[in-house]
């Protein structure tokens, strides 16, 4: 069940994302993006936070929260590049010269995590058909995402907070 | 009316005859105002206004599913840029699909027009007048702005569902395989199916309030009794499920014949219950659509009785394991049972009564009215003992099946943690699975999952069921239009904008949390004295919220449409009351010709009616067809999260300067207006986003700078208190220093300084989209 969609009934279409199990490996998605930005969403608990807050100060990565997140962003001390709804931050990234941050360039990668899967999953479906040529999707969610091209596993709250950490260790280590 | 003409000679150059007749079939009679440019639009005539939106709110397709398998040359595989075997393309097929929904939306309630219109014919006549009181001149907004009809009787709205029937057939036609391919043509075709619903739902609403005495925009309409623990123990128990009242207010006339209004308890779920206590405050609501499964397995019901619309498909199978005798009243869901309209009702009830038969189709109200309550009468003695939830040791014993396998959480649309309540069932502890009770939306995937044959909504519903009884609710039955005398209190603030805004919570009951959410949403616009305006299921939702003193909405708040009110307009159909109130505005208030003059007073209503939709647990077709119908007058919606499975938003650039133009109509200049309302159809991931979403959605071009200063207010409130900080895009929603709001002007200054804010030196223009609007002297650039 790693690669399946949690959602029993979701259908991935005929190309389903590659499974992302090893935090190096995603690490080094993030590291080597030339554009990536981060897509928040509320459902990110305390450790999730921290996870990504690191992660976002080693690579500079813009974050685009989502949901209210803002609010517990603020509260350890990191102030998102954007507060937007996730369903705004979709529409944005569709268009190639987007730029979340102005000055840099539009996004080549998107990192997904923490938006209800209703949303996210028909967001990333979106995207993987009108983004396609200029984005590339990671979800770094705890359930697996078939749309994005690259997405974690399935997994229960501990794994998926530990799963993150390792990630931003990875991030960090440069 | 109907016109006869005899003559009794009749000579011409070319004829000369004797004892001529004509019978005229219906004579509309003409009304005071002339016609305007677009009498009954057919499906491209509004075109340009439709692209005119969709100009500024750009489509961003969701898809749902990847294939298209609606042809015999599918499945085909559409993403990644491929296209169908017959060229269509993913954005088409989605709109197709947004279309295909909003059709059947609007086909449902153009056939409930339809249906309730031949009952009420047959008992009433086609004469009946159709009459809101003294205080509703301006009796069919829609009606009149859409087809220039201004009906008088019942037989005048046949002539309105014939129109609206005659566009959903050429709308649903657009969706055939190798039809339209555009995806803006798709989406103008949405926009079309929407605002045919609206006329549809008005037919509705205007031919039942007048021909059963619903309150006629009574702000005072009686306050009724709401939730599982409203019924008096030891009664029978008749459940109505539906939208189509006719059969339950049969029930309830029979039962008052029959001297019975004491001796059974008549409640319903869904549009019929809320149907049936305008016509009779003695009736109760058990819930919403949410309460359906849960209510018919509690057993308590010994005769349940369905129309049309939103009734569990299964709802025989469930019916028939608590013994209860289901009577189908519409020929829309027959449920395979045997039609018994023209039989002896002495019969069908022995049958009924006896257990012979498990249900009927009677498409005779009178006649499923008299066989309901004598059969529940009979039946209720001898049935009490079958079925119902599970009880706590029932509940003990089955969790221990559980073999933790998430099946039920990965069938569960809310992602409940369902495995780990029932695990703790098996080691004793209930209170985890009752917890789940208020965020179960009752759909019961998990059953069917689950591997060992378990029901967890069962056992969910079984764990809370100590609590029923003090499930005991108020809600204000449905009003149904908005006063003419409301709308001049209330014009003037609204569109300068000193009331910040109507916020109208709709729709279905699958919500992604509680259904206190919409409860609080609405508490939280009443203190802030908005409008909130409400239908339907959510309608019943708010009135099951107590707020933190215990309190109903409904018992603190009044249901004048005024600031601070609550507006309870009645069930689905009546939410064309509350667009027909922004119609009302355009015509009473400001004085806009209405008789078939859709895009001015959409354009009117777009630019300077601040309201909002907030459809929280939109789930079916209808409600994509009531949205769309929103969507055309340009008032924005908000769906909860499930909604981006509607497959298609709406949204607005704010970083697009070049999208929020609009025509100055004093001058015939085109400036620039601000990016509001910023988004057309969006969803919020939380309630908390909805209700950050809300102050802004209700900003308009045209708000004076009190206005706009007083919506701003509430924006930067709820943004500080939700989100943290200002937001990024204020120094796009202040113009001038004077809309800034003096409590946080300080504040406020310092932001927009460091964002390299500039007043603006327009002044607030006279806004249109149309450059007809634009006044004599002034010349559209």
């Amino acid at each position: 069940m790693k690669g399946e969609a949690w959602l029993r009934a979701e259908n991935p279409a005929t190309v389903r994302a590659a499974l992302l199990e090893k935090p190096p490996v995603a690490a080094k998605l993030l590291r080597r993006a030339k554009s990536p930005v981060i897509i928040l969403g509320h459902e990110a608990s305390v450790a999730v936070l921290d996870a990504v807050v690191r992660m976002a100060r080693a690579t500079g990565a813009p974050v685009v929260a989502t949901g209210g997140i803002s609010a517990e962003l603020a509260r350890k001390g990191f102030t998102p590049s954007l507060v937007m709804s996730a369903m705004e931050a979709g529409d944005r990234l569709r268009d190639p010269s987007w730029e979340p941050v102005p000055g840099r360039s539009p996004p080549d990668y998107a990192f997904f995590l923490g938006i209800p899967y209703s949303i996210s999953s028909v967001i990333e479906a979106g995207l993987a058909s009108f983004a396609r040529g200029h984005l590339r999707m990671v979800s770094l969610d705890r359930l697996f995402h078939p749309h994005c091209d690259l997405s974690l596993p399935n997994q229960t709250r501990e794994e998926w907070e530990a799963m993150l950490a390792a990630i931003a260790r990875e991030v960090e280590k440069g | 009316m109907k016109l006869k003409v005899t003559i009794d000679e009749l000579i011409t150059d070319r004829l000369r005859a004797k004892g001529v007749e004509f019978n005229i079939g219906r004579v509309i009679e003409a009304w005071e105002e002339d016609p305007g440019p677009t009498p009954m639009p057919g499906i491209a005539t509004l075109r340009s206004w439709d692209r005119a939106l969709l100009t500024k709110y750009h489509p961003f397709y969701l898809p749902f599913c990847d294939l298209c398998c609606l042809c015999t040359m599918g499945k085909c595989d559409l993403s990644g840029g491929k296209r169908g075997a017959c060229g269509i393309g993913m954005a088409a097929q989605q709109s197709r699909i947004v279309l295909l929904a909003a059709t059947m939306g609007a086909a449902t309630h153009a056939g409930h027009l339809r249906h309730l219109l031949g009952d009420l014919v047959d008992r009433f006549g086609r004469d009946q007048t159709l009459d809101l009181g003294s205080s509703v001149l301006l009796e069919a907004p829609h009606a009149r702005l859409v087809t220039g009809i201004k009906p008088k009787t019942l037989g005048d709205l046949e002539e309105i569902a014939a129109y609206c029937e005659e566009e959903i057939t050429q709308l649903l036609s657009c969706c055939h395989t190798g039809q339209e391919g555009d995806p803006l043509d798709l989406e103008s075709k949405v926009l079309h199916a929407g605002m045919i619903d609206h006329v549809a739902l008005e037919g509705s609403d205007l031919a039942q309030i007048s021909a059963y005495s619903f309150p006629k925009g009574d702000a005072e309409a009686p306050l009724v009794e709401c939730g599982p623990g409203c019924l008096a123990p030891g009664k029978p128990v008749i459940l109505v499920i539906g939208h189509n009242v006719p059969p339950a207010i049969a029930i309830a006339d029979e039962m008052h014949e029959r001297g019975l209004d004491d001796k059974i308890e008549v409640c319903g779920i869904c549009c019929t219950a809320l149907d049936l206590t305008r016509y009779n405050a003695r009736a109760k609501i058990i819930g919403a659509l949410s309460q359906q499964l849960r209510f018919i397995r509690s057993g308590v019901a010994d005769v349940i009785v369905v129309d049309e619309q939103c009734i569990r498909n299964d709802v025989l199978q469930e019916a028939m394991k608590t013994g209860a005798p289901l009577i189908v009243t519409n020929a829309k869901n027959l449920q395979g049972l045997p039609d018994r309209t023209k039989d002896d009702p002495d019969g069908i009830v022995r049958a009924l009564a006896e257990g012979k038969e498990p249900g009927a189709a009677i498409l005779d109200p009178d006649k499923a009215g008299e066989v309901a309550v004598r059969v529940a009468m009979e039946i209720a003695p001898i049935r009490k003992a079958t079925a119902g939830l599970p009880d706590r040791a029932a509940i003990l014993e089955a969790a221990k099946a559980c073999t933790g396998c998430f099946s039920c959480m990965r069938a569960c649309p809310n992602d409940r943690e369902i495995t780990a309540a029932v695990t703790a069932a098996a080691e004793g502890d209930l209170a985890p699975l009752a917890a789940l009770y208020d965020a179960c939306i009752g759909c019961d995937r998990c059953g069917g999952a689950c591997p060992a044959g378990l029901d967890p909504h069962d056992l969910i519903a079984g764990a809370y069921r100590s609590l029923f009884p003090a499930e005991r609710y108020h809600i204000r039955a449905g009003r149904g239009p908005i006063q003419d005398t409301e709308i001049r209190a209330v014009g003037g603030p609204i569109v300068m904008g000193e009331i910040p805004g109507v916020v109208a919570t709709i729709g279905c009951s699958n919500y992604p949390g509680s259904w206190n959410d919409v409860g609080s949403m609405a508490e939280e616009f009443l203190k802030r004295r908005y409008i909130v305006v409400t239908s339907g299921c959510t309608a019943i939702s708010i009135g099951m919220y107590r707020n933190e003193q215990g309190e109903g909405l409904y018992d603190l708040y009044p249901g004048r449409f005024d600031a601070g009110g609550l507006v309870n307009v009645g069930s689905c159909v009546s939410n064309a009351h509350i667009s027909g109130a922004a119609i009302k505005i355009a015509n009473i208030f400001a004085k806009r010709k209405l008789n078939s003059n859709y895009e001015e007073i959409a354009d009117y209503v777009h630019h300077r009616v601040g309201a909002v939709g907030i459809a929280w647990g939109a789930m079916s077709q209808k409600a994509a067809a009531i949205a769309a119908g929103f969507w055309r007058l340009g008032i924005p919606v908000i769906a909860g999260p499930h909604g981006a499975k509607y497959r298609r938003m709406l949204l607005g650039r704010r970083d697009r300067e070049e999208d929020w133009f609009v025509l100055d109509a004093r001058s015939g200049e085109r400036v620039y207006a601000g990016p509001v309302p910023e988004h057309l159809f969006t969803v919020a991931e939380t309630r908390e986003e909805a209700m950050v979403l809300v102050p802004k959605l209700c900003m308009r071009p045209n708000d004076t700078v009190k206005g706009r200063s007083i919506k701003l207010n509430h924006y930067l409130d709820l943004h500080r208190r939700y989100f943290g900080g200002m937001p990024e895009d204020l120094p796009l929603l202040v113009r001038t220093k004077s809309d800034i709001p003096i409590t946080m002007k300080d504040e406020v200054v310092r932001f927009l300084a460091a964002a390299g804010w500039k007043e603006s030196d327009r002044p607030i223009p006279d806004p249109t989209l149309l450059p007809r609007i634009v006044k004599r002297g002034g010349k559209p650039a």
